[in-house]
């Protein structure tokens, strides 16, 4: 079968345990306005390949991430928007290679039988957490989270560890009220292994002007996010 | 870091040490030399003696181990007409023609004392006369005087028991380090390397340690202030470029019966130089397949400090490289590198290893044009021509060395081993005299032959010949010729279609040279280095087939080119991997460049460390990693006085960014800039 794929990047750092190779799938149905990755959000956009051709890319230095305790990381875009590909290049992988890990970073903004069919098969879920409730995802990424908020409570239970990654965007999310509800959100989550705070990335704008789009975030960019760390919610 | 050394270090980076310096000249000395047609082992004793004589001692407030340059010039031992008239009868010279490249057999006369060493000295000369040998006694002769005037100096320091007897202590021990190594480079020789520290100077340490005199924190003090020592004079040790000086030392490996050597020595010697972030002196890792990851995370946090070493040296690789060339095991085990990368013995090499280089890239450009006028011509016939060509040009390295001289050193040859014994100076010969050879421009080599096979004879989007035209107009009117040349495979993104061509080049270059013997009965070394020549023997050739534009540099060493888009330094490592590296162990690393950011993550030590082993599991000989921001390095240039501690690793050596020629810095920069 074939997917669109925006990039495959070698030697990622920062998208789960060990060294990885990280694919990133086009299009995603989020409009988040602070994306940095604008390239990715349209589903016509990027190369498509089969997943024999992606899984073949990947193999090339397969065992240097195996070797190295890392895997492979399927990032987006939104790759659950993907299902399908993305288990086909895992079962591809899988045969080929079957010391690596798998990693998903989503948004969650999928149906549920997706969400479950491809999270089962990870190793690690790195799961964008944004907003306590469905009116900040509303007004800020256009979409109704009611799927989203469905899949974190299903992956809580699910027993496959995650990370929540929640992005601090100035004036927007990295208020006391926002974190108190994500960590309330959080809470009761035995397989919720870290919760990392990223910092809005100042340089989102850039790749705006390639595109021939306007980047107007609608909040304060000069101002340095809030970071101080989600508060204890029993 | 105690605050006796944080000063030390803040004045030496200061440069408080030149308010002692001088200027002397030296052209009586050299008038002399000629009016009196003296013989050249007794220039460079004279040369020695008047040098040290000159030397005043000088002493920085809180120093414990002394020796400092205060005569900036060394005394020149030769007229240029001199040895112009010596080339023109036919006698070839590596670069300045004296001992250069070279690391002395410190550890047995620190154990020893110069004492012992002027004694076997006596001794040998009372048996060359003796046996009617004068050229024995002419040597002999002057080393004696040599070490004597060594000695002088260091009575005049009011410096006690070493380096007249043997070392007691670590302290004692880097002491007559600190003089032997600085003797050496007022003898004349240059790029004098350290060798491995923590092999001879570990009895010290571990005695020192076992008897209560010192802690490890005290010993770590007396590595740093040693590691500082050596950052005083380095800038009157120029080389092509400023930091250029060979002070290497070699850590860790195996020791000469093939047991692991990495010690706590080792240890203390990368965490003083974690802490002191300073070019001097260069560290070079041994490692194997057996190597755990914690001594490569070790390692990385040195690279984190962008410090551009250490440089990894593969055993597995090298020293099977080493016997293949004729060197015992045990000798093969006990490697070190020259100055930047060329591997050698201590002691008992008097190898030349960067005698002179061949230009993958010229010979590729001369078989092209060999070619393109004739008809019928297959890929094969121009790989054909390439190997030829390449052929041809070492074929004329062996002709053009046929007949090397070097110059005497009657000092450095009573540091090394066998030339007492021998009666004869070190310049005549040492156990091993092999000549390396480098191979320049690999890299655009291979790109440049893969794009020739897919325009010309795959897609046939033009002939050799216009092809060859097209090089000499950069390509003019062919914007897509130009685009395709760029779009061709390249080595360095795990493309089979690049990393099989290399494969072939590496195999044909390991094995031009074998059978070959220069007059001193030594082989010939091809390597992967290019040392300065990938910046001069891209001057020589217009534009290239991979669609490199006239003027642009290669990439040094063993790296992708410049212009090439990788994917990343996995498939980096794994392309410049593929090749069986035993035969061109020469010296000359893979070079890679990391951005930064991949420290920001508190593993991200960990996951280079993995990059780095894996290079070394897979077969690799020599590696290089710079960790640098592009933005820094445009910052630096822009406004150098804001950056005077940013390091950069340059083609076998760490040297301080702003102080770099300009197609130096450039070169750096265009490294990183694919690289995010």
């Amino acid at each position: 079968m074939t997917g669109r794929v925006f990039e495959i990047r070698e030697f990622t750092l920062q998208d789960g345990p060990g060294p990885r190779t990280t694919v990133f799938l086009q299009g995603c149905p989020l409009r988040c306005t602070w994306c940095h990755n604008p390239e990715g959000q349209e589903f016509a956009g990027g190369r498509e390949m089969t997943d024999a051709q992606v899984a073949d890319e990947v193999m090339k230095t397969a065992d240097f991430l195996a070797s190295s305790g890392g895997g492979v990381t399927f990032s987006g875009g939104e790759p659950l928007s993907q299902a399908d590909f993305v288990l086909a290049v895992i079962e591809r992988l899988r045969k080929a290679e079957p010391r690596l890990t798998y990693a998903v970073e989503t948004s969650g903004c999928a149906p549920a039988e997706a969400y479950r069919k491809v999270v089962s098969q990870m190793n690690v879920v790195l799961q964008d957490v944004k907003f306590p409730d469905l009116e900040g995802y509303r007004r800020w990424t256009g979409v109704d989270a009611t799927s989203i908020f469905a899949n974190i409570e299903w992956l809580k239970g699910s027993g496959v560890p995650f990370v929540a990654r929640i992005p601090c965007i100035p004036g927007v999310n990295d208020t006391r009220e926002a974190k108190e509800g994500v960590a309330r959100l959080l809470s009761g989550a035995p397989n919720l292994l870290n919760v990392e705070l990223l910092p809005y990335n100042r340089f989102a704008g850039a790749k705006y002007a390639k595109l021939g789009r306007v980047y107007s975030p609608g909040f304060d960019e000069s101002r340095a996010p809030d970071l101080s760390p989600l508060p204890m919610v029993l | 870091m105690t605050e006796r050394i944080k000063s030390l270090l803040d004045r030496t980076f200061d440069k408080e040490q030149k308010k002692f310096r001088r200027d002397v000249d030296w052209k009586p000395l050299l008038k002399k030399f000629v009016d009196e047609k003296i013989d050249d082992e007794t220039r460079a004793r004279m040369g020695l003696e008047a040098m040290l004589a000159a030397e005043q001692p000088a002493f920085m407030e809180g120093e414990t181990i002394h020796f400092l340059r205060t005569v900036k010039q060394i005394p020149d031992l030769h007229t240029d007409e001199e040895m112009a008239q010596r080339r023109a009868a036919g006698t070839a010279f590596g670069e300045k023609g004296v001992v250069f490249n070279l690391t002395a057999d410190f550890g047995p006369t620190i154990r020893d004392g110069l004492d012992a060493r002027l004694a076997e000295v006596d001794a040998r000369l009372a048996k060359a006369r003796a046996e009617g040998d004068a050229e024995g006694v002419n040597f002999l002769e002057n080393a004696a005087l040599s070490i004597k005037a060594v000695l002088d100096l260091a009575d005049r320091y009011g410096i006690e028991h070493v380096p007249h007897k043997g070392a007691r202590t670590l302290h004692e021990a880097l002491q007559s380090l600190r003089i032997l190594h600085y003797a050496m480079w007022c003898e004349g020789e240059y790029h004098c390397g350290l060798g491995r520290i923590d092999q001879y100077l570990y009895p010290y340490y571990e005695a020192d340690i076992r008897e209560g005199r010192l802690t490890e924190e005290t010993a770590l003090e007396e590595i740093e202030e040693f590691f500082i020592a050596c950052n005083r004079d380095s800038d009157l040790y120029i080389g092509v470029q400023q930091g250029d000086n060979g002070q290497s030392v070699m850590l860790g490996g195996v020791t000469r019966d093939g047991k692991n050597a990495f010690n706590d020595l080792s240890r203390l010697c990368m965490k003083a130089c974690g802490e002191l972030k300073l070019v001097d002196p260069k560290i070079n890792l041994r490692v194997d397949k057996s190597t755990p990851l914690d001594i490569y995370e070790l390692g990385t946090e040195l690279t984190k400090e962008g410090l551009g070493f250490p440089q990894y040296a593969n055993d597995d690789v090298v020293i099977p490289a080493l016997q293949r060339w004729g060197y015992e095991l045990e000798d093969a085990r006990d490697y070190s590198v020259a100055a930047c990368w060329e591997f050698l013995i201590p002691g008992c090499g008097m190898d030349i290893n960067n005698i002179d280089a061949v230009s993958f890239v010229g010979s590729l450009d001369a078989a092209q044009r060999n070619l393109a006028g004739k008809d019928g011509i297959s890929f094969d016939d121009v790989k054909k021509e390439f190997f030829d060509e390449i052929r041809r040009r070492a074929d004329a390295l062996v002709k053009k060395y046929a007949h090397v001289e070097i110059l005497p050193g009657p000092f450095v040859s009573t540091i090394s081993t066998g030339c007492i014994a021998n009666a004869r100076d070190l310049c005549k010969g040492g156990k091993y005299n092999n000549f390396g050879i480098h191979g320049t421009g690999l890299a655009v080599a291979v790109d440049s032959l893969a794009s020739v096979r897919e325009l010309v004879f795959e897609k046939k989007l033009v002939t050799l010949a216009e092809l060859v035209s097209l090089l000499d107009t950069d390509f003019a009117g062919r914007p897509d010729v130009l685009d395709a040349a760029k779009a061709a495979p390249k080595m360095g993104n795990a493309d089979s279609r690049a990393d099989d061509l290399a494969k072939e080049l590496v195999d044909f270059w390991g094995h031009v040279f074998d059978g070959k013997k220069n007059d001193r009965g030594g082989v010939f070394r091809p390597g992967t280095g290019s040392a300065m020549y990938y910046v001069w023997h891209a001057r020589e050739v217009p534009a290239s087939a991979d669609g490199r534009l006239k003027g642009q540099p290669f990439s040094a060493n063993y790296a992708p080119s410049l212009d090439v888009p990788v994917k990343g330094p996995v498939s980096v490592v794994k392309s410049f991997t593929e090749p069986d590296l035993v035969p061109v162990s020469n010296g000359g690393p893979l070079t890679i460049e990391i951005h930064d950011s991949a420290f920001l993550e508190p593993d991200g030590v960990t996951k280079v460390a993995q990059l780095v082993k894996y290079f070394v599991e897979r077969g690799g000989h020599q590696m290089q990693i710079n960790t640098i921001n592009r933005e820094t390095l445009l910052d630096a240039q822009a406004h150098p006085e804001r950056h005077r501690h940013l390091i950069v690793r340059v083609w076998g050596w760490s040297g301080y960014f702003i102080e770099l020629d300009k197609c130096f810095q450039d070169q750096i920069i265009k490294r990183v800039e694919l690289k995010g």
